[in-house]
């Protein structure tokens, strides 16, 4: 019954009191008695009776008798109060035994107990006295059953509030962790941009990319990747043992070549294997695209090993997919820096490998870049006044001049120049030894002719000589003098037989001729050379002969005399020997000039070889010379200190014709 | 030793002069051309018997002049037969091939060493060619 209810019960009703006898008696007495007073008196023959009644009527007092057959009055009234306590419990009793008040009492809290038979004044001021404490208890209980009400509904209410709060800090709690999980999202992605724009080569982007994607569970290796050429290859990089391991795969399967991810197949799983010597359960293929907007090809692929569900699948893709971009970025401009520094070394290369001094010029003759045989050759960058342009290290180089059309300025003027210079030292040296040997063959045949047109005056000259000598008398005092000129004009005749014999090209025949001879009759060749030098001379005799070409072997000997001379500019001792050893015969022509360094010694014998001045000398001297001597099956021998001077030996095969 | 007449056609003057005298004080005459034409209208005019000829002159040159002669052997203008003797620069056996095939019966090198060893010489020839 709620408080409501009771309260108008209360109002409306008379308290009910409950009388318990198994006396009909007593029960009509109490009836008599309470007529005509403001409360209802319901009787019950039995204590279960009454206790059913109990249940339908809201009594406020219960009067029972003790002796009663089915209980007794204490264990009814004990009962009572355990199911309706605000019942007030008054015992009936004949005689007061203290063991049976005591009992009621102790176990049903019994109020009064009323004799029997009663005083009517005091039953009533028991049942009134009773009726008020049940009333107070009513009221009691009432109040506690409305405070109990109360204390529920503000439980209750305490514990929506406390739901509420809980939920609303959930909510909270929730949304910060939201927010939190999308900062440290942020943070992560971030932090992870951060870590690449540090990322300056491949190996290191790898690192960073595999740190970022360990966060990652489930995923047992976090990933490889495999940077494509653009053609069929690719190289690998991978984490093992904690160290970044490389390898260039050859021929990539075209499968990876798709712009979209992919997860593996049974073959990709076969090619993995091959690779990497490992098992996989899964693998799938993420391609880091180029931003180049045509591309037909990723620029790199990232591969992951895992045996993730495709929820959680899904998730490490979002993850790698929202970190794809700055990696695609970073990894572009890698790329291209590495194509770059390679580009510049190459060119660089090639333009530092020419063997020809290069240099880019600017309109003012400034050198803008130069390669490096520019700066090992020295050469003048200055404004040549002929094409021809001298180095440091006196080479000469001839220039050409290349515009760079396409960057002139508003006037047309082109802004720079290639200088190209070639190195024509050698040509030019050459130019002019070919001009001074064909200087000399025209020389020689110039000497040739001037020969034969001087023997004749000189026939004449020595023929009258001759005659006028016969003619006068022996005593005549010009004989004397007749004989001199005859013998000037002889010796005329011979230098010029000699010349004849050195400037004309092989007219003779290969015959056994005397060294002796041949060296004395190239002496007087050199007269004029000879002017300024001792001349020693230590001819063996006996020598025997040679098999060589008169004219060859006087000229070899007339150029290593003459070379002899000129190495000793203001005198000193030229020396020639003729010996025999053993089957040859020896020439030897000593000089006590400067000598000849060790280092050029082998040189000298080369076409062109000379340590004179343009012009000076042919350079052809001494190889042919030596050529010649081969040719007859002798040797040239060079012997020479610096400081001191040189020997040039000839060792010849004495001869027998065959 | 007979004396015969020798025509000497050089061009130099001191060569020519030079044989002259030597042959002369032998007791031969000479008669002297300084060119090729000279020395055909001397050869036609003197008749000599042996013709000292040089190879090189300006005009017509010691060859062509044998060659005129050769010509003029089957005509009215026929020269005396004479012993034609090359004065040339080369020696030994190129010396008489050279000779010999300009139509020479011999040569002499020049530079004479010995300019009276030549005259010897020449008589020899001569003598040889006549006893023929």
């Amino acid at each position: 019954m709620d408080s409501e209810q009771e309260a108008n019960q209360l109002k409306k009703s008379q308290p009910k009191v409950l009388f318990v006898d198994d006396e009909e008696s007593i029960l009509a007495a109490a009836r008599r008695l309470f007529r005509g007073k403001p409360i209802e008196v319901l009787t019950a023959s039995s204590p279960h009776e009454a206790l059913k009644l109990l249940e339908k009527e809201d009594c406020w007092v219960i009067i029972s008798d003790y002796r009663m057959p089915e209980m007794t009055g204490t264990e009814l009234l004990e009962q009572v109060k355990k199911k309706s306590p605000q019942v007030s419990r008054l015992m009936l009793t004949g005689f007061l035994e203290l063991p049976i008040v005591h009992e009621a009492v102790n176990r049903a809290s019994v109020f009064r107990f009323i004799t029997k038979p009663w005083d009517e004044t005091d039953l009533l001021l028991g049942v009134e006295t009773a009726i008020q404490h049940s009333g107070r208890q009513r009221t009691n209980a009432h109040l506690i059953h409305e405070i109990s009400a109360q204390n529920r509904k503000l439980e209750e209410f305490t514990q929506n509030l406390e739901t509420e709060v809980l939920n609303r800090t959930q909510g909270i709690d929730e949304s910060k962790k939201m927010a939190e999980g999308k900062q440290r999202l942020v943070r992560d992605l971030t932090g992870f941009v951060k870590n690449l724009s540090i990322v300056n080569n491949v190996p290191a982007l790898y690192e960073v990319i595999y740190n970022e994607l360990r966060k990652f569970s489930g995923v047992s290796v976090p990933c490889y990747m495999l940077v494509l050429d653009g053609n069929e290859g690719g190289k690998l990089y991978w984490i093992q043992s904690r160290t970044l391991h490389e390898r260039y795969i050859k021929s990539v399967p075209k499968q990876f070549h798709s712009l979209s991810v992919r997860t593996s197949s049974a073959e990709d799983r076969r090619w993995w294997i091959e690779q990497t010597k490992k098992e996989c359960h899964e693998l799938v293929a993420i391609p880091v695209r180029t931003r180049e907007a045509h591309a037909s090809m990723p620029a790199a692929v990232l591969f992951a090993e895992h045996s993730l569900e495709s929820a959680q699948l899904t998730e490490f893709l979002d993850r790698i997919t929202e970190r794809l971009q700055p990696v695609s970025i970073v990894l572009d401009n890698i790329l291209l820096r590495e194509q770059l520094v390679a580009a510049t070394r190459q060119w660089e290369a090639t333009f530092n490998g020419f063997n020809d001094p290069i240099a880019v010029v600017d309109q003012n003759e400034r050198v803008i870049r130069a390669n490096s045989s520019f700066f090992k050759e020295g050469v003048q960058a200055t404004e040549p006044t002929s094409n021809l342009v001298r180095s440091v290290n006196n080479k000469t180089f001839r220039l050409n001049s290349y515009p760079i059309n396409n960057e002139s300025d508003e006037h047309g003027q082109v802004l720079r120049v290639v200088n190209h210079y070639m190195d024509v030292s050698n040509e030019r040296e050459l130019y002019m030894r070919l001009v001074q040997s064909e200087k000399l063959a025209a020389v020689g045949l110039l000497a040739g002719n001037i020969a034969h047109e001087l023997n004749n005056p000189l026939s004449g000259i020595i023929a009258l000589a001759q005659i006028l000598q016969k003619e006068l008398p022996a005593t005549d005092p010009h004989t004397t003098d007749l004989a001199e000129t005859e013998k000037a004009a002889f010796r005329c005749q011979l230098i010029i037989k000699n010349l004849l014999n050195f400037s004309e090209p092989s007219n003779d025949n290969i015959e056994l001729i005397n060294v002796n001879e041949v060296v004395e009759s190239t002496m007087p060749l050199l007269k004029t050379a000879l002017r300024m030098q001792s001349l020693h001379t230590y001819y063996e005799e006996g020598l025997g002969t040679v098999k060589f070409q008169t004219s060859q072997l006087q000229q070899v000997i007339f150029n290593l005399i003459n070379n002899a001379c000129q190495a000793m500019n203001d005198g000193g001792v030229l020396t020639i020997k003729t010996w025999k050893q053993g089957s040859h015969i020896c020439i030897s022509i000593t000089d006590t000039g400067p000598g000849i360094p060790d280092e050029i010694q082998s040189q000298i014998f080369e076409p062109f070889f000379t340590t004179k001045g343009e012009g000076a000398g042919t350079g052809l001297g001494l190889s042919v010379s030596k050529n010649i001597i081969e040719k007859f099956g002798g040797l040239l021998k060079l012997n020479s200190t610096v400081g001191q001077g040189t020997t040039f030996t000839i060792m010849l095969p004495s001869g027998r014709l065959n | 030793m007979k004396a015969f007449k020798v025509l000497v056609v050089d061009d130099e003057i001191i060569v020519a002069k030079a044989l002259s005298r030597a042959f002369a004080s032998r007791g031969h005459s000479v008669a002297i051309a300084h060119t090729g034409e000279e020395g055909v209208d001397k050869w036609q005019e003197f008749s000599p018997q042996v013709v000292l000829l040089d190879v090189v002159m300006p005009g017509l040159t010691g060859p062509q002049v044998i060659e005129e002669y050769k010509r003029r052997s089957t005509t009215d203008e026929q020269l005396s037969p004479a012993q034609i003797i090359l004065m040339t620069a080369h020696s030994g056996i190129k010396g008489r091939e050279a000779a010999m095939e300009l139509g020479a019966h011999d040569f002499i090198q020049k530079p004479f060493e010995n300019i009276f060893e030549l005259v010897e010489r020449v008589e020899t020839l001569l003598g040889k060619a006549e006893q023929i």
